[in-house]
Parts: C-alpha cells; structure tokens; sequence
C-alpha cells in the first residue's frame, strides 16, 4: 500500500516535470497557500486595522517600504489584506473545486458506464445545469441562504460539476468498451468494482485537470461575488479590497489600490489554468511538444 | 536506374531521446521492379519507404544522404519541385486505407482533387480516366458516388490503389498495403497489384511484415532490422539461399500452409532500442551464432554473392549455420536481451 | 487425442442475434419488424479436454461472437451449451461470475488487455480478489506459479512493472497468466499473437500448446491465419456469416477441403517461396450483407458450384469422413 501511495506522488510530480508552465502554475499555487496558511506572521497589520500616524489616518498612501501595496480610504494596509484575503480565495478555491470534481466525476462514471436512461436522465440535468447562468443563480442563491463562504461553495459546487461530468462521461465511454474492461468482466467482477478500479484510475488524470480548473473558475466566482457586493461580511476577500475602491470610485486615484489584489486574483486563478493544462497533457498525450 | 537512395538516415525526436529510425541505408529501383521491404514492427521501413516522398513526422530530427530521381536529389528538391514530383511521379498506397480517406468527401471528390491538384484536366476526362481505372482494380463504377464508410476494408483499399494510379506515376509506394485485410481480401488485392504491375508496369517498392506477401510480390526484398538493411538480394535468392540469420530465423517462424508442419521456432528477446543503438551487429544479442567479433565492431554490408549482401561476418560459415538454423535447439540458447 | 467426459463443451444450435436499432420516428411510425444482424446462426460444436479447438473465418462471420457468448460476455439468443453434461446457458449469464472459475478469454490486443494503470502482479491476482482466493501470501504463491508457467522469469521482478514497461510478447503472456490463475478448464484465445511480431509469435503459440498439455485445457482458438491453426490446432472449425461450414481434425480439412469456401480460403494463403504458384479460386464480389441474407445458403453468390437448391434451402451438415462434417448441398 505504502508503495502504492509513493508511486503515485511520484506519478504527480512526473506530470509537472515536462511542462513549465504547469511547474510554475503549482509552485504560485503552493505560495498562496502557505500565505493563507501563515497570514498572521506574513501580514504586518490585521487586515481592517486602521493605522495613525502622527494622530492622523494614513489614508491613501501609495506603495512605499513600510506599506507595500499602499493603503485604502480608510487607513488599512492593503498588502496585509492581501495576505488575509487569500484565506477565502484559497479555501472556496480547494473547497469549491474538491465539491466539483467529487459530484462530476461520480456523475460521469455512473452515466458513461451505465448508459442507458441512468445516462439519459443525468445528461439532461447537466443540460439543464448548463441553462441556468452561472453568477445570478450563485448571487440568487447567497441572497436567500445567507452571505457565507460555505453558500458560495455550495453554490458553485451545485453548477460547476456540469462540465467534469460531460467530459468524464466522454472518457468513460471509450474506456468502457476497451479489453482490459471486458477482461475484468470475463474474470467475473461486478459492475461496482470495474468502476472503481478499472475505470476511475483512468479518469483520474481528467479529474485532476478539471479539479484545478474549477479551482480558477471557483476563486473568480468568489471575487466576482465579493466585488458586487455580496461576499462573506466576516471574511477579507480581494474582490471585497475591489468593491471598496469601486464604491468611493477611487479607481482612478489609487491605482495601488485596484493593482495589488487584482494581480493577486489573476495569479492564483493562472495557477489553476496552468495546472489544469498540464494534467490535460497527460490524458491526451499528443498535446506534449518535444 | 530509376530511384538511387544512398546513406539514407532519418533521425528523430523522442521525450526519451533520438531514435534513429532509419540507419544508413542504400538501395535502388530500376524501372519496372519491385522491391519489398520486410521486417518486424520499429524496424524503419515504413519511415524509408515514406522517406521517399520526403514524408517525415513532426518530430524529425536528422535527414541526411541522397534521394536520386531522375537526376535530382528528393532531399534537396525545393518545396515546388517535389510538389511537381509528389503524386505524378511517385505516388502511396497507405497503410489503413480506412484512416487515410476523408470520411465527409465522396471517393470521386477525392480521387479527382487527387488528380486536378497535379493535371489540368476536365472534368468528362478526368472521370473516364477515374473509370478505367477502377476497372483495373475491380471496382464497380457507382463505388465512386459513395462516402468512405459504405465501402468494406478492400474496396477501400482498392480504391487507395487507384487514387495511387490516377497521375500514372513510375514508382508507386506501398505501406503494408494488405495488413489490415482479411486473407481472401488480401489475395486479391495482391492479385490486382501483380497484374498492374504487368500491365502499367511502374515500378513499386513494398513493405510488410509478412513474407510471403513480399514473396509473392517483389522481384528483389530487402530485410530490415533496427534500421538497417541486414540482407538484399533478388527475392529468390532470399528465400532459396538467404544468408543472414536474421532472415533464416524469420523463415523458421513462419508457419506454412504447405509443406510438412514442424515446429515453429521463435526469436528469443526483441529488438535494440534505436536510441544510441550499441556498437556491433545489431541483432548480436538475440543471434545464437554470434561470435566476439560480431559485437567488437559494427558488420557492414558485404557481398556475399553476385547482387546478394548480407550484414553478417559470418558469410563463410553458412552452412553450417543453415544447417543448425532449422533446428530448434539452436534458438534456444539466446538470451533475453 | 483423449475425448474424456469431465470438461467437455458440448455447443448445439447456438445462435445469437443483435436487434438493429431502428431511428426514432421510424420505431414510432414505421410497421416493418425489427432487423436482426444473424452473427452466429445455429451452430453446432464439442471441445474435448486437452484440445485446441481452431475457429477459422474471417472478420465478421461469427467467430468473436461465439467466443464472447461462450464466456458468458454475451447472452445467447437460443440454443444450448454444455458443460460436462450439464445445461449452462442460462447459468453462465446469470451466474457469470461463477462461469468464470471455468471459462477465461485472453484477448486480441496486448496493448489493451492490461488496465494501464495496474501492475502486473494486481492483473494476474486480480481474479483471485474477485473470487476470494486466499490471502495476500497464498496470491503471491499463486500469481509466482502463473507467471512461471507463462515464462515470465524471474516472476518477483516483474510484479511492479506496468504495461508499458513490457514488450507486446510479455504482456500477452501476463493476460494469460491472468486468465490461468484461475485454473480455468476452457481458455478462449481470440487470435491472441495476430498484434505480436512474427519472430515472437512462435513463443506465445508454443506457450500455449505446452499449457494445453500440462494443465489439461481445452483451448477454443480463434483466428484468421489459417497456417497458424495448421500449426496449432488438433481440430478446425471454418465459419462463414455465421455458420459452421467445414468441421473436422485439422489435417483433413486443410489436406481435405470440402466446402467451397474452405477451398477459397487455402487457396487464398500466401506462400513464403517465390517460385510457389498457387491455384487461386478467384471469387465474385465480396462478402454480402450479414443483415439481409438469402434464404438459401450462404455461400450461393459466390460459389462455382452452386445450383437451383443452394439458392432455395439451407444445406443440411453431411459426415463426409469419420469427425468430418460439411454444410453444402453438393457433396
């Protein structure tokens, strides 16, 4: 078993090794998840604390060695609320994209392997999933269960599986009419069992990839919602550092303000990409370059 | 001397390194002739025989030595050259007809681009040379309004054959043209290609992994292995007198519809891996008469009879080495590489 | 040859038929019937213990069709298998699971056979943990004495390997090793050197002669290299749209042919010598539609010697030589 668990993180690592974007992709990654990890120690300021100087409010001050990214209307170090903000992007990020690919890749493997009206009926619930918009129905949502992280990723896990399961069902399909399937049925293994061990071991490098997409889509969902207006009010979150500068339109004077979390969103949102296309690379090896 | 290939090499890219494909091979094509190229899966034939019409992968790594048509270097031929020499002169017969059809055009769209794309022709003209020449091959004219799909495994093939024919080309290039057939369908296709061959009389260089397709089909055969030419002579003095072991251990694991049944004998281990292939005979390590000087340097291509080469020093032992090649004992001692 | 009672296979009148699907609107409004493609269309065979039974033909008369139902891959239409006397038919559909200790399949293409993610020593056991069999070490044991029998020396080395790290030879061997662990009494072998290189063909044949003879098998071999089956098979089955048209002990049917179309397919073999002329039979057309067939035989379109009857009536199977039977009205 042991051996079994060694192999497959070397495996992991094996799909990184040929592709540097992906390489680079899961190393910003890993950074933004030891600053949500370690905010507290990163960060100078909390991430509301107002500071003085001299009895007075620092307010709007642009970037400099004590103030990194600057500070907002308020006096608030924003490099400190960038640091405390990749605590919600991280977490609705893994969350949000664990819920997606958990609920895709089921439907997918219980649809493409059993076909049938087990198929017909789960793909007309993705496509009525993929009828319904994404962020109104997520901003419907928020509004009625309540303005918490825990809805936001209930909400994008509710949608976003739709795309995994079309794609897992796809790969299913071809891999369920392959030999090394029928021989498992010829040495009498039941439904269940091919599915976990014949079929899903296949499927994984397709969950991986879409697993790291949804982490993307799921962390500018999060700042989407944020920046309307309708993020967690107990949590600090970059597209909230946005909503602020927008409502006092302060956009075009400090340009810090606006710079620092929208870099932050687009680097961990790219992270994703890239690591989604490397694990792509793996299921459809033809995409490699030599 | 129609096609004079010289020091051929093909070379390309691998995540693992370079393979290098095709080796050094020299060989020539007079007009009218067959010649067929046998050898096993990752021997390199089928990149020679694509090598011809300057066809490489995308991942080419090193293509050196000369092509020799009509005067002219294929390999240093500029792009519109070859055009003009591609399909005219030398034409294909590929593989898996079934994957080298577009499957959204009709056969008579695509026999025709095949042919408006390299004569100015009319349409009325360019259809009744089309006709005749699915007479040659055997298939029915309304073939020509039907998709790819409606067509079984050897009418597509055919029809391949005659997309192949329809510039009248002198050297028409096939790539195991029947292994994707069944046995009936095989026989007569190979029927079909003998009696173009007399009737049209281009000349045509084959490859395939089964001998008895080339036997039946090639004035003189080549035989491959790990990229390199390990035997050439006409295709009766292979078979009646072959000289290298390779060549007779194919013979001895081939099982014959005819004559009396004796076991079949197998080659023990596989072939080098042609990245950075290792100095000396390549099929040393799976020869059960190899000897140290067989790995010491590499063998090069000697005459061994008039027109007959052979890539083994041990040209001077034949005898005995035919002798002890029908025997089973002798391949078993090989070792597993 | 022995002809004992215990694990004999006993095939009567199989048929399997496959409902073509008609179009939506056409299965709403359209009255016609429901076409039927006939892949296996009554045949009858035995496969003794200890014999490598040869199913010739080529691609799309039936033999992978029978094959697949006699493992239980598909149901059959009508008709009865046997198994030391015993009616399974039914049992080995509904209980396949527990066909399975009996019957094992080693399939076409090395390079599909094995999942690309399991190892070698989890595809030969993986039999054993579907059926429960022993523990970790008496797997091990087992997969070792699996692995032993098919060559793979030494067995503990290539437990961790994964497909792709073998050579298309070994890893049909691994199939069959993972279809013996089961000790199986039938092993069906669905022309499994056709994808291996020619030199390494013979292994694999000789491999399987050896086992036939060593564990008491019964080997259904299936393929369309007709000098092959020469080569291994005791008895020959030749199929054409679905039937059986010429069965008998292998030498007699290729020194023998009867049936036309045994005729066409020897003398469709290539011949390694250049200066070996054949008699070619040479044929009209190709195979017809297996959905729309005459009524009559099968073969009448393309056969030289057909006359009114081969057009009207299906041939009945005459006994032309002791164990020698032929579908053909003009014997």
């Amino acid at each position: 078993m042991a051996k079994k668990l060694k192999f497959f993180f070397q495996s992991q690592l094996e799909v990184f090794k040929g592709d540097s974007l992906g390489l680079i992709g899961a190393i910003i990654f890993v950074c933004f998840i030891m600053m949500a990890i370690l905010a507290p120690l990163i960060a100078p300021y909390g991430p509301e604390e107002m500071i003085y100087q001299e009895g007075r409010l620092l307010r709007l001050q642009s970037p400099s060695w004590h103030h990194l990214f600057g500070t907002t209307q308020m006096g608030q170090d924003i490099f400190s609320q960038v640091v405390y903000g990749s605590r919600a992007a991280v977490l609705v990020g893994i969350l949000s994209a664990g819920l997606v690919s958990i609920i895709g890749t089921a439907v997918g493997l219980v649809s493409g392997y059993y076909g049938g009206k087990t198929d017909a009926f789960f793909m007309r619930v993705v496509d009525l999933a993929y009828g319904i918009p994404f962020l109104p129905f997520i901003i419907i949502l928020v509004a009625l269960t309540g303005l918490t992280f825990w809805n936001v990723v209930i909400g994008i896990g509710l949608l976003l599986w739709r795309t995994p399961a079309r794609v897992i069902r796809a790969q299913v399909l071809s891999l369920k009419s392959r030999p090394f399937v029928e021989a498992s049925r010829v040495l009498g293994a039941s439904n269940f069992r091919i599915i976990l061990f014949q079929i899903a071991p296949n499927v994984l490098p397709l969950t991986f990839s879409y697993t790291a997409l949804a982490m993307g889509w799921a962390i500018l969902t999060e700042a989407n919602l944020s920046f309307l207006g309708y993020g967690d009010p107990m949590m600090m979150s970059w597209g909230k550092i946005l909503f602020r500068v927008y409502i006092i339109q302060a956009m075009t004077i400090a340009w810090w303000w606006v710079l620092a979390p929208g870099l932050a969103i687009i680097l961990l949102v790219l992270s994703g990409f890239f690591i989604g296309r490397a694990y792509e690379k793996v299921t459809n090896p033809r995409l490699k370059e030599y | 001397m129609l096609l004079e290939v010289k020091n051929l090499k093909v070379y390309y890219k691998t995540t693992k390194g370079i393979v290098q494909a095709v080796d050094d091979v020299t060989f020539s094509l007079e007009e009218g002739e067959n010649l067929g190229l046998v050898g096993e899966s990752g021997c390199g034939k089928t990149t020679a025989v694509k090598a011809i019409l300057r066809l490489f992968p995308t991942n080419i790594a090193h293509v050196s030595g000369t092509l020799e048509y009509s005067g002219q270097d294929i390999l240093q031929m500029t792009f519109d050259e070859l055009s003009r020499i591609r399909w005219k002169e030398i034409s294909m017969i590929p593989q898996s007809a079934m994957n080298a059809l577009d499957p959204v055009y009709t056969i008579e769209n695509q026999i025709l681009e095949a042919l408006q794309a390299h004569d100015k022709i009319s349409y009325p003209e360019a259809l009744q040379k089309i006709y005749g020449l699915f007479d040659l091959v055997g298939l029915e004219k309304s073939r020509l309004k039907d998709y790819p799909h409606q067509l079984s495994g050897g009418m597509l093939q055919r029809a391949c054959i005659a997309m192949a024919l329809v510039c009248s080309p002198k050297i028409i290039l096939a790539d195991e043209p029947t292994t994707a057939l069944d046995v009936v369908v095989q026989d007569n296709i190979l029927q079909r290609i003998n009696e173009l061959h007399k009737k049209i009389g281009a000349s045509m260089v084959l490859s395939s992994h089964d001998i008895s397709v080339i036997a039946e089909t090639c004035d003189r055969v080549a035989v491959m292995y790990a990229g390199q030419f390990i035997e050439y002579a006409s295709s009766r003095r292979i078979f009646g007198n072959p000289f290298h072991p390779y060549t007779l251990g194919l013979q001895q694991a081939f099982p014959n519809i005819k004559g009396t049944k004796k076991r079949l004998i197998a080659i023990k281990g596989y072939p080098p891996n042609l990245i950075n292939p290792h100095r000396g005979c390549r099929f040393a390590s799976r020869c059960p008469f190899r000897k140290e000087a067989c790995v010491a340097k590499d063998p090069p291509l000697v005459e061994v009879e008039p027109l007959h080469f052979s890539r083994c020093i041990r040209s001077d032992a034949i005898d005995e080495i035919r002798r002890r090649a029908s025997m089973e004992e002798t391949w078993e001692g090989t070792e597993l590489s | 040859m022995n002809v004992k009672q215990d694990g004999m296979i006993e095939v009567r009148d199989l048929r399997k038929y496959f409902p073509l699907e008609k179009g939506f609107l056409s299965s709403l409004f359209s009255r016609e019937e429901t076409k039927f493609l006939k892949a296996v269309d009554g045949i009858s065979f035995d496969i003794h213990q200890g014999e490598i039974l040869g199913l010739a033909g080529e691609s799309g008369c039936g033999k992978t069709t029978t094959a697949k139902t006699l493992v239980g891959l598909y149901a059959a239409t009508s008709g009865k298998i046997l198994f030391a006397g015993q009616e399974i038919t039914e049992l080995m559909v509904q209980n396949r699971k527990r066909w399975a200790r009996t019957a094992q399949y080693v399939f076409q293409n090395p390079y599909e056979s094995l999942n690309p993610r399991q190892t070698v020593l989890d595809a030969v056991i993986e039999g054993l943990k579907i059926h429960r069999i022993g523990n970790r070490e008496e797997r091990i044991e087992m997969a070792v004495e699996a692995l032993s029998r098919v060559k793979i020396m030494p067995p503990g080395d290539f437990f961790d390997r994964f497909p792709h790290q073998l050579s298309g030879g070994q890893r049909q061997r691994v199939s069959i090793a993972r279809a013996l662990v089961l000790n199986p009494k039938l092993v069906i072998a669905d022309e499994p050197v056709s994808m291996l290189d020619v030199s390494i063909r013979a292994e694999v044949i000789n491999l399987l002669k050896e086992l036939t003879e060593q564990m008491r098998l019964a080997i259904l071999f299936i393929s369309h290299d007709i000098s092959l089956i020469r080569y291994i098979c005791d008895r020959t089955a030749v199929m054409y749209l679905g039937k059986i048209v010429e069965i008998g002990p292998t030498d007699e049917i290729i020194g023998h042919p009867c049936h036309p179309y045994t005729q066409l397919l020897l003398s469709a073999v290539p011949v390694p010598d250049p200066d070996a002329g054949r008699i070619r039979i040479r044929l009209h057309g190709d195979i017809p539609n297996p959905v729309d067939l005459p009524p009559g035989c099968r073969f009448e379109p393309r056969c030289e010697r057909a006359t009114d009857p081969c057009r009207l009536y299906e041939p009945e199977q005459i006994q032309v030589a002791e164990d020698h039977f032929v579908l053909c009205h003009r014997i």
